[in-house]
C-alpha cells in the first residue's frame, strides 16, 4: 500500500514538471520578439476639422540621436534603441560613449559616427543576446543589455514601466520628459503619425510599423480639439519617437489607445 | 442589195483613213487609244506584290529597331516608367562626396543645400533598390551646423518613382507658396519645418530642424534655386 502511495505521489510529480514545465517553456518561445520593422506607408490620411485647439507640447532639449543600425547587423532595434539612450545620456553623463561627445555645445546631437556609435551599439547587441535565443531580443533580454551597459560605465539605471495592460500613465511620461528623460517604448506591431497642422484642420498620415519594434521617446504632444460650440470633442496624445530608422527618423507614436507592450522611463544617475 | 451589205460595205471603207481620225479625236479628249487601253489594263503580277510586301516589311523593321535599339544598347536612356517603392525595400550606401559633386560627376542638374562651407557634418547616402544595387531610388544629404543647431536632410527621386514616406511627407505638407515659379508645398510643426517641390524631373523633400523661423525652410529652397 505504501508504495503504491509512493509511486503515485511520483507519477503526479512527475506528469505536473512535464505539464508546467512544458508550459513555461512555450511561454518562453512565444514570448514577444523585437526585430527589423520596417515602417511602410498605408497611404491614409485623415482630415481634423476644428474651431480651435490646444497643445500641450514639450521635447528634450535637441530631441535625441538619430541613430539606425550598423549594416551588419539584423534584427538590432534593440541595439539601436539602448545606444540611442546611451546616446542621449552622454551628454549628461560623461563618458556614456567612451572617447566621443554626441553633442554640440548648442544642444544638438551629432549625426552617427564611423567608430564611436557602432562600437556601443555592437556591444549593445552583445550583451542584448540579440538573434541568440531567437530573433531580435526579447523585453527582459533588451532591459538587462541596456543595464549592463550603463552599469558598465559605471552608473546606476532604473527602468520604470509606465504600462499596464490597455493603460499607459500619460502624465508620468510628460513628466520624464519635463524631468530631461527619455522612454523606450516597445511596441507591437501597429501604427506612427505625421502632422501638417493648419488655422483650421488639421491632417494626419499613417505610417505602419510592419512588426514588434523598440523606439525612443523624447516628447509629447497633447492636442484638444474644439467645436463651433468650443464644446471639447476630441483629444490626441502623442510621443515624439526617434524611430531608429533611416526615414522617417522621427515620429508621432500615439497612445489613447497605445499598441505598448510595455514602456521603460529610464533613470540614470 | 440589203441594209447589212450596204453597212458592211461602209465599214470596209478607207479603214486606215477611218483608224487616223478616230486616234486625233481620242487625242484632243486625252483618252487612251484602244492600243493603249490594250496595253494598260490591270493583270495582278506576283513580282510587283512582292516588291510592295518587301518595302512596307521594311519600313515596319526600321521603325521596331529605332524603338528598340536605343533600349537595348542604352538603358540609361531608356524611356520611363513609373514605379512605386518602399523606403524599407531600399539599402544604404554611404558615397564621401556631397550631392553636388554627385550630380557633377553623373552629369545631372541636381539642385544642393549649400551649407557646404559651414557644415560641421556632411553624409550622403544612396539609397539603392535591394534587389539591385545599380538601381539608385533616392538619395539623401544631411547637413548638421552644431553652431547654429540646425540640421538639414535633402532627400531626392526621379519624378517616375513614388517612394511611400515622400508621399506622405507632401500629403501633410498643405501650405503652398511659388518660388522662382516653382510650386512649394510646407509645414512647419514642432521645431521643424518640412517642404516639397518637383523641379527639372526630379522631386525634391527637405526638413530643417530646429530653424530660426518657421519658414526658414522657404529661404532653403529659394537658395537651391538660384544655384542652378
Amino acid at each position: 500500500m505504501k508504495k503504491l502511495l509512493k509511486l503515485s505521489l511520483l507519477a503526479a510529480s512527475l506528469i505536473s514538471v512535464l505539464i508546467f514545465g512544458g508550459r513555461t517553456t512555450a511561454q518562453a518561445q512565444t514570448a514577444e520578439r523585437y526585430a527589423d520593422a520596417p515602417l511602410i506607408s498605408t497611404y491614409a490620411s485623415t482630415t481634423i476639422n476644428y474651431n480651435y485647439r490646444t497643445v500641450d507640447y514639450k521635447e528634450t532639449p535637441g530631441g535625441a540621436p538619430n541613430y539606425r543600425q550598423v549594416s551588419e547587423m539584423t534584427n538590432a532595434c534593440g541595439a539601436v534603441a539602448g545606444t540611442t539612450i546611451v546616446g542621449f545620456y552622454d551628454k549628461y553623463y560623461d563618458n556614456m560613449i567612451p572617447g566621443w561627445n554626441s553633442y554640440y555645445a548648442s544642444g544638438l546631437y551629432r549625426l552617427q559616427d564611423s567608430v564611436h556609435v557602432p562600437a556601443v551599439m555592437w556591444e549593445m547587441y552583445d550583451l542584448m543576446q540579440t538573434n541568440v535565443k531567437d530573433v531580435g531580443v526579447s523585453e527582459q533580454e533588451f532591459v538587462d543589455g541596456l543595464k549592463a551597459y550603463i552599469n558598465g560605465q559605471g552608473y546606476s539605471v532604473s527602468m520604470q514601466n509606465v504600462v499596464s495592460g490597455s493603460s499607459i500613465d500619460y502624465q508620468a511620461c510628460k513628466n520624464a520628459i519635463n524631468n530631461n528623460k527619455v522612454i523606450a517604448l516597445l511596441s507591437h506591431a501597429g501604427d506612427v503619425y505625421d502632422l501638417g497642422e493648419y488655422s483650421d484642420h488639421d491632417t494626419v498620415t499613417t505610417i505602419n510599423i510592419a512588426g514588434s519594434h523598440i523606439m525612443v521617446a523624447y516628447g509629447y504632444y497633447e492636442i484638444n480639439y474644439y467645436d463651433s460650440n468650443n464644446k471639447l470633442f476630441r483629444t490626441d496624445m502623442y510621443l515624439d519617437v526617434a524611430t531608429g530608422l533611416s526615414v522617417p527618423q522621427t515620429a508621432l507614436y500615439k497612445v489613447n489607445p497605445h499598441n505598448l507592450s510595455s514602456a521603460y522611463i529610464v533613470n540614470v544617475s | 442589195m440589203n441594209k447589212k451589205n450596204i453597212h458592211k460595205l461602209i465599214e470596209e471603207k478607207n479603214p486606215e483613213g477611218k483608224a487616223a481620225l478616230r486616234k486625233k479625236v481620242m487625242e484632243r479628249v486625252n483618252l487612251p487609244t484602244e492600243a493603249e487601253q490594250i496595253q494598260k489594263k490591270p493583270t495582278f503580277s506576283y513580282k510587283r506584290f512582292y516588291r510592295i510586301f518587301a518595302g512596307v516589311s521594311a519600313a515596319v523593321a526600321a521603325v521596331c529597331l529605332a524603338i528598340v535599339l536605343p533600349i537595348v544598347l542604352n538603358r540609361d536612356t531608356a524611356l520611363p516608367s513609373e514605379r512605386y517603392c518602399h523606403a524599407a525595400d531600399c539599402v544604404e550606401t554611404p558615397i564621401d562626396y556631397s550631392i553636388k559633386e554627385y550630380s557633377e560627376r553623373n552629369n545631372l542638374s541636381l539642385l544642393y543645400v549649400d551649407w557646404y562651407n559651414i557644415a560641421d557634418e556632411l553624409e550622403t547616402l544612396l539609397f539603392v533598390n535591394i534587389n539591385d544595387d545599380k538601381d539608385v531610388v533616392y538619395l539623401q544629404e544631411t547637413i548638421v551646423n552644431g553652431e547654429i543647431g540646425s540640421i538639414v536632410i535633402l532627400y531626392i527621386t526621379d519624378l517616375y518613382t513614388q517612394v511611400d514616406v515622400f508621399e506622405d511627407m507632401e500629403k501633410a505638407c498643405e501650405n503652398v507658396e511659388y518660388i522662382s515659379s516653382v510650386k512649394v508645398s510646407w509645414k512647419y510643426k514642432n521645431n521643424k519645418g518640412t517642404a516639397c517641390f518637383e523641379y527639372l524631373n526630379r522631386r525634391y523633400s527637405i526638413e530643417l530642424r530646429y530653424p530660426m523661423a518657421e519658414d526658414s525652410v522657404l529661404d532653403l529652397v529659394e537658395s537651391m534655386l538660384s544655384n542652378r
